[in-house]
């Protein structure tokens, strides 16, 4: 009887052994299994030099991060300049060819910010967001002339190029961004180039029956589209800021530079600009 | 250790990660094939360049005048245009920039041709009469707007203008008027939408020889009559988004306006563009070419040609002849028009005729149109005017041609050219609408405008007299005349009184 027992205890102290200690074991070693980030990402200004650079951390950010499996831009832009947007547009694309982005369109995604969003592979938007208006803008520099106390080594040395060359850089760089689009929205596309070329900005609903996005819905559902493309699951979502340990945006003019504390409400330098600028009143 | 426990303990082991790592990750994640734009493939569109136009410069006998406004807070700056006003010059044209001090009929009374660019300050029902008049006459009209800076906005007031509505009350005479918008093309531009490329042309001087006309943004205009530059069916308005045949220049009223949508094609560097410099030479040679009737209100620039000054034999060539003469010969050479003086009249030249009442017969052919009845009493005495003033002036013998034959009467007072002039001291005129004038002291302008020829006929009692009326040439105007019709009646000093050189209005 005794040996009986002690064998029945013996057995079940192996048991515990081989079986519960290696669960505990199994289960805290599973801990080190990282629950998958969405990272987020808040854009709701204009592109440029400061916001682009900020977009930029936050993409290498998730791109140089495992946990961070996908990434869910919130954005409501109009745009901006040219070499911001590219520089976003290329960061974009570097970080989808490790994990996938999904565009949620709010308020608008115009010019530059729509330019972003073909370099994402799904769009969301809502039925009354503002998507397209795709297309560039040029500020052209006032005629060459040369002034008595400031020498120059060249016709252009001040003034970059000539007025005309501006126009036929717009040219050339809406070509870019009409590639962008085709590549970037490929078969889903449904409209041909002269419509988009027009510079046309169209609703949510519009823009899906353009093509232009890939449906319509909430930021929840931009999140459900960005684990799944990632083909993760019970995911956290986490803002990319945070995490990059960025501060928070301080709200800054890019229209203006603000001549005499006043803010313009366009662009004061003569440039480039993949923007939505509704005309104005107070423009030149 | 058995193998069936290791195998247990492992399984154990792996269970909860196998577990929470299918909790997390389904699959590994499948990026979609990402293609970027070939940035570097691309590249600027330079366009077709214009072949230079050879300078030809017309040969108008007239230096014709063209009148530019800046009188109506014109949007652009005169030296913009620098190429069209370069290509006038060289055809030959005096430019004139619009005088705030005349009034606007006053200047196109000088003027072959007026241009109205992008005017924001409206014209006044007066300047409208006077540019129509000045078109009915044959004035060439042109009239250009442009979209790019067709809006003036005064801030002190909070008013804007638009130049198309300023343009389409001056033009609407003519059935013409200018749509408020632009048209684009967005299959085949010069680099830009709405720098639209032209290819279709209409039957016009103007448009001859074009093939390809770039203008950088247009505005189309609306008309009936003539157009000479039409879109495509893929030019655009920006009102619509709809095209066909949409018209960028044309011409109305029997090719004397000339409307353009476009002032950008004609500055720099656009001028150098496709066929846009040809274009630019045509309009300037419609310019200058129009051929303009006048009436007597135009005095003194009244001729189309270089002028004869007829003379007539009965008139001696003497020192006040000569100076007749001269005078009129400045104040023409004044208006650039060349003076020759002949006792026949040239072919394709205007004319002059100058004459005493005297030989009012020899005149007939350039007076009875205008329906003058003399009577006229001959006096056998030579007038104060002669006996003081005129001298023999031997310096200068009367040749053969220029002193008539002796009437056979005694003058012993006079030279033998003195007892031809004879002075009409007493009789009188009846002119139409003016009833019956005399003729001492009053001298008549007459003009008869012609397709080939105009006709100006001085007219007074004596040399003296006609000197005066000679004198309003110099003065640029008939002030002091009374005009009715194509007849002036002036009144000249008396041949009692001291003579004097310059007319009472001068």
């Amino acid at each position: 009887m005794e040996e009986s027992s002690k064998s029945r205890s013996s057995g079940w102290k192996i048991w515990v052994v081989i079986i519960l200690l290696p669960l505990i074991a199994g289960i805290l070693l599973s801990l080190l299994v990282p629950r998958p980030i969405l990272g987020v990402i808040y854009f709701g200004d204009d592109i440029n030099a400061t916001t682009a650079k900020d977009l930029i951390a936050q993409l290498s950010y998730a791109r140089d991060t495992p946990d961070v499996r996908g990434v869910v831009i919130i954005l409501d832009s109009p745009g901006g300049t040219v070499t911001d947007t590219e520089s976003v547009y290329m960061e974009l694309n570097r970080l989808r060819e490790t994990k996938p982005i999904v565009t949620m369109v709010e308020g608008m995604a115009a010019s530059g910010a729509f330019y972003m969003s073909v370099g994402t592979d799904y769009v969301f938007a809502k039925p009354s967001s503002m998507v397209g208006n795709i297309g560039v803008i040029g500020y052209l520099p006032d005629p060459p002339f040369v002034m008595e106390n400031i020498y120059s080594t060249g016709p252009y040395k001040m003034w970059g190029s000539p007025r005309d060359t501006y126009v036929r850089e717009i040219e050339m760089l809406k070509q870019g961004f009409l590639q962008a689009v085709l590549l970037g929205r490929g078969n889903r596309l449904k409209t041909t180039q002269d419509v988009i070329l027009r510079g046309q900005i169209w609703p949510g609903a519009d823009g899906l029956r353009l093509g232009l996005i890939d449906e319509l819905g909430a930021q929840s559902q931009a999140y459900d589209k960005a684990a799944s493309l990632a083909k993760i699951s019970h995911y956290r979502i986490e803002n990319l800021r945070n995490l990059a340990g960025l501060p928070e945006p301080q709200p800054l003019p890019f229209y203006g530079k603000a001549n005499e504390g006043v803010t313009a409400h366009y662009p004061t330098e003569p440039g480039l600009y993949y923007l939505y600028i509704p005309f104005m009143e107070d423009q030149p | 250790m058995k193998p069936i426990r290791i195998i247990i303990i492992l399984v154990c082991l792996l269970i909860p990660i196998v577990v929470r790592t299918l909790w997390f990750y389904q699959g590994v994640y499948n990026p979609a094939m990402i293609s970027t734009p070939d940035y570097a493939s691309l590249n600027f569109k330079e366009p077709k360049l214009s072949t230079p136009v050879p300078e030809e410069p017309i040969k108008a006998s007239i230096k014709p005048i063209v009148v530019f406004d800046m009188s109506h807070t014109n949007s652009f700056l005169f030296s913009e245009i620098d190429s069209f006003t370069r290509a006038l010059n060289n055809l030959g044209a005096q430019i004139e920039i619009s005088d705030y001090n005349l009034t606007l009929g006053d200047q196109l009374k000088t003027a072959s041709a007026y241009v109205v660019i992008l005017p924001t300050s409206f014209f006044t029902t007066s300047e409208m009469d006077a540019v129509i008049q000045f078109v009915e006459r044959g004035g060439r009209l042109l009239v250009i707007a442009d979209p790019t800076r067709d809006v003036y906005s005064d801030y002190i007031s909070g008013t804007s203008t638009n130049a198309v509505d300023v343009l389409n009350l001056l033009t609407k005479s003519f059935d013409i008027s200018f749509s408020n918008d632009y048209v684009y093309n967005l299959e085949i531009n010069e680099s830009n939408f709405r720098n639209v490329i032209y290819t279709q042309f209409g039957k016009s001087d103007i448009v001859k020889g074009l093939s390809q006309l770039v203008l950088y943004s247009a505005q189309s205009i609306l008309t009936g009559q003539n157009p000479i530059v039409i879109g495509d069916k893929n030019t655009l308005s920006s009102l619509t988004d709809q095209g066909g045949s949409l018209i960028l220049a044309a011409t109305g009223a029997k090719d004397k306006v000339l409307a353009i949508g476009d002032m950008t094609f004609m500055t720099n560097p656009y001028i150098q563009v496709a066929d846009n410099q040809h274009f630019m030479v045509n309009i300037a040679k419609f310019l200058v070419t129009g051929v303009k009737t006048h009436d007597l209100v135009d005095f003194p620039r009244v001729f189309n040609r270089n002028v004869t000054l007829l003379t007539n034999e009965k008139i001696p060539m003497d020192s006040k002849f000569l100076g007749l003469l001269s005078s009129v010969q400045d104040g023409l050479n004044l208006l650039n028009i060349k003076v020759q003086i002949s006792d026949k009249p040239i072919e394709g030249n205007d004319l002059l005729v100058v004459g005493t009442y005297n030989i009012i017969d020899d005149l007939k052919p350039y007076t009875d149109t205008f329906g003058l009845k003399f009577d006229i009493k001959k006096t056998e005495e030579p007038s104060v005017d002669e006996m003081a003033l005129e001298t023999p002036t031997p310096e200068i013998p009367p040749t053969e041609t220029l002193v008539p034959e002796a009437t056979g009467k005694p003058e012993p007072t006079r030279t033998p050219e003195e007892t031809v002039v004879e002075e009409f001291s007493k009789g009188s005129v009846t002119v139409a609408g003016f009833g019956k004038l005399p003729i001492k002291g009053v001298g008549l302008i007459l003009y008869t405008p012609g397709t080939d020829q105009n006709i100006l006929v001085l007219l007074a009692d004596s040399v003296s007299s006609l000197q005066e009326l000679s004198g309003y040439i110099s003065s640029g105007s008939l002030s002091g005349c009374t005009v009715q019709g194509q007849i002036a009646v002036c009144q000249t000093t008396p041949v009692e009184e001291t003579p004097t050189a310059y007319p009472s209005g001068y």
